[in-house]
């Protein structure tokens, strides 16, 4: 990369999105309309630039410049609000909204796997009667229920399957 | 005369230099500092924000122009720059005369 290609870059990183382009291809053009009137002169390519180099001045310099009159309102309330938008505040606020919609997404994830985010049911406990098939007699029995597959019932709300795991005669 | 002297006349000479044709900001600054007898040592870099100013200020328009094979950014005077540069050139007059009367007094 040239020296002007460097500075060009670093003059593009200063500058709000706004008035960028117009502004870099403006000072590109400074740089090939300089470098040529100095090979009338019979300056070389490389000296040439960095004789250009120096009579603009740093490009940071240069863009502050801009910045400071963007700011001021100088240029007009339009391209003060433009002025906001620097690379830099960009690249903050896209930082700020991937994470946002990251953790959003991560939120969604554990919605849906989590047993936290949508807790299970407690195991529950039912009597039932049951007819015994030896005797004939009604028989109590302690049945204990666990949560089995979750199912979305629609508008937010969650439905579980359950499914009887333990049978146990109640104790008195 | 360096750039901190200049500071504040800047734009007019921009609208001066521009009263006499529309050019682009290289040759501007080319055409000043031939005009000076290259006592103008422009901070050039200065130069484009002063025109960006004076476009926002409506005494300058600009646009893109084919020259050679490459795109210029060309400035013309507008009305209120003729009037500004006037308005400027009149008050540069009357500071000289003033400055020159206490100089001369002295």
């Amino acid at each position: 990369m040239t020296d002007v290609e460097t500075y060009l870059r670093e003059l593009r990183r200063s500058l709000p999105a706004g008035c960028r382009r117009r502004f870099v291809a403006e000072v590109r053009e400074h740089f090939a309309s300089a470098i040529a009137a100095e090979a009338e002169h019979g300056v070389g390519r490389l000296e040439a630039e960095q004789l250009t180099i120096e009579r603009l001045g740093p490009a940071q310099a240069l863009a502050d410049q801009l910045l400071a009159d963007l700011r001021s309102g100088a240029l007009g309330r339009r391209a003060r609000l433009v002025a906001t938008l620097t690379t830099a505040r960009l690249a903050a606020a896209a930082t700020v909204v991937v994470v946002a919609v990251a953790v959003a997404a991560s939120a969604v994830a554990v919605g849906r796997h989590s047993p936290q985010a949508s807790p299970a049911p407690k195991p529950a406990r039912r009597l039932q009667l049951i007819v015994d098939a030896r005797s004939g007699e009604l028989r109590p029995l302690l049945v204990t229920f666990r949560a089995g597959a979750r199912r979305h019932a629609g508008q937010g709300s969650t439905t579980w399957s359950v499914r009887p795991v333990t049978y146990s005669t109640p104790t008195r | 005369m360096e750039g901190d002297a200049l500071r504040g006349h800047l734009e007019l000479l921009l609208l001066a230099a521009l009263a006499r044709a529309d050019q682009h900001g290289y040759a501007l600054i080319e055409w000043l500092r031939a005009q000076s007898n290259g006592a103008l040592d422009l901070g050039e870099g200065s130069v484009y924000p002063a025109l960006r100013r004076l476009e926002a200020a409506g005494c300058v328009s600009s646009a893109w122009r084919a020259d050679g094979g490459r795109r210029k950014r060309v400035y013309r005077l507008t009305k209120l720059g003729e009037q500004r540069l006037r308005a400027e050139r009149d008050g540069w007059h009357d500071l000289v005369r003033t400055v020159g009367l206490v100089l001369e007094a002295s």
